[in-house]
């Protein structure tokens, strides 16, 4: 299968999910007029990447320094779609980046180390 | 004449210490140039990035939700409004303010007092309501756009009403937040 790759914006960020390493990112600012529709093909691909291999495993980075509260709500129902994955026995594995100092992104991050069984790290960068 | 009419609109964004002003239709091409223009003007440290925040919130408020629009050279319908941020010295201050129809403002009144009841942890539990149910009726966005403000202000924040004519109040949102 092919990778996924959306290339930033100023007001999307880069999108970038490699078929062969399993490595996936997400990278920039997100305040587009229609959150949903934008992140809707990052559910598509994994979860045909999954279904053509369910031994396969996945990385995804996130590592947003701004997004509006309409992609936030996209972005949670991403990590909990992760989430739905790693519960049905996948190896999903998630780090969340944020700048040193901003509280607000880092505490979203630990958020979800805490509320979901997909392993999240929170790290600093 | 004319130059009296320039330096008064000048004086009065001199006084108000103000950054950045328009008064228009709120596209989300709009939108997004505005937030270029700040951030050429600002950076975009983790503060700058709270104020943008609340900017890009207010400003796709205005655009989905004023009563008065007009069509966008992109073909679509877009809310007409005024953004205003200004710089205190030690804060930033931003504004926005549009039309609503009288017959909706008593709801958004009562609906703005009482986030302003709610305290911090409050405001937490009902952004997660809210984050995790289906956006209201009628809402474009997430219908998260005034919890966060209020939260991201710590409560600096001060939603106004003003008469406008038989139809149409004028809404206002101020918020500050530190630099």
């Amino acid at each position: 299968m092919e990778s996924l790759i959306i290339n930033q914006t100023t007001q999307t960020p880069r999108i970038a999910f490699d078929a062969t390493t399993g490595n996936g990112e997400i990278v920039g600012v997100s305040f587009p007029e229609h959150a949903n529709d934008f992140y809707a093909c990052i559910h598509d691909w994994v979860d045909q990447y999954f279904a053509e291999d369910a031994s396969r495993s996945l990385h995804v980075a996130f590592n947003l320094n701004y997004f509006n509260t309409a992609s936030n709500k996209e972005l949670r129902l991403l990590m909990k779609f992760l989430d739905k994955h790693y519960n049905e026995e996948k190896s999903v594995s998630i780090t969340w980046f944020h700048e040193v100092g901003d509280e607000d992104m880092e505490d979203i991050g630990k958020g979800y180390s805490v509320s979901l069984n997909v392993p999240v790290a929170v790290s600093a960068v | 004449m004319i130059a009296q009419e320039i330096l008064q609109h000048y004086s009065v964004a001199k006084s108000s210490h103000i950054l950045m002003m328009f008064k228009g239709g709120l596209s989300q091409n709009i939108v997004v140039d505005l937030g270029s223009l700040l951030q050429n003007r600002l950076g975009f440290d983790v503060k700058v990035r709270r104020m943008f925040g609340i900017f890009v919130e207010l400003a796709q408020n205005v655009k989905n939700y004023s009563a008065e629009t007009e069509i966008a050279s992109d073909g679509s319908e877009v809310g007409i409004g005024i953004l205003i941020l200004a710089d205190s010295g030690t804060h930033y201050s931003v504004n926005s303010g549009n039309l609503v129809r009288n017959a909706n403002a008593e709801r958004l009144k009562a609906q703005c007092h009482h986030l302003l009841t709610l305290d911090k942890a409050a405001l937490k539990a009902y952004h997660e309501e809210r984050i995790e149910s289906d956006p209201p009726e009628g809402s474009k966005g997430a219908g998260l756009g005034l919890i966060e403000i209020t939260m991201k202000t710590g409560g600096n924040v001060q939603f106004d009403f003003a008469p406008y004519d038989e139809n149409y109040t004028f809404f206002s949102i101020t918020a500050t937040v530190e630099k």
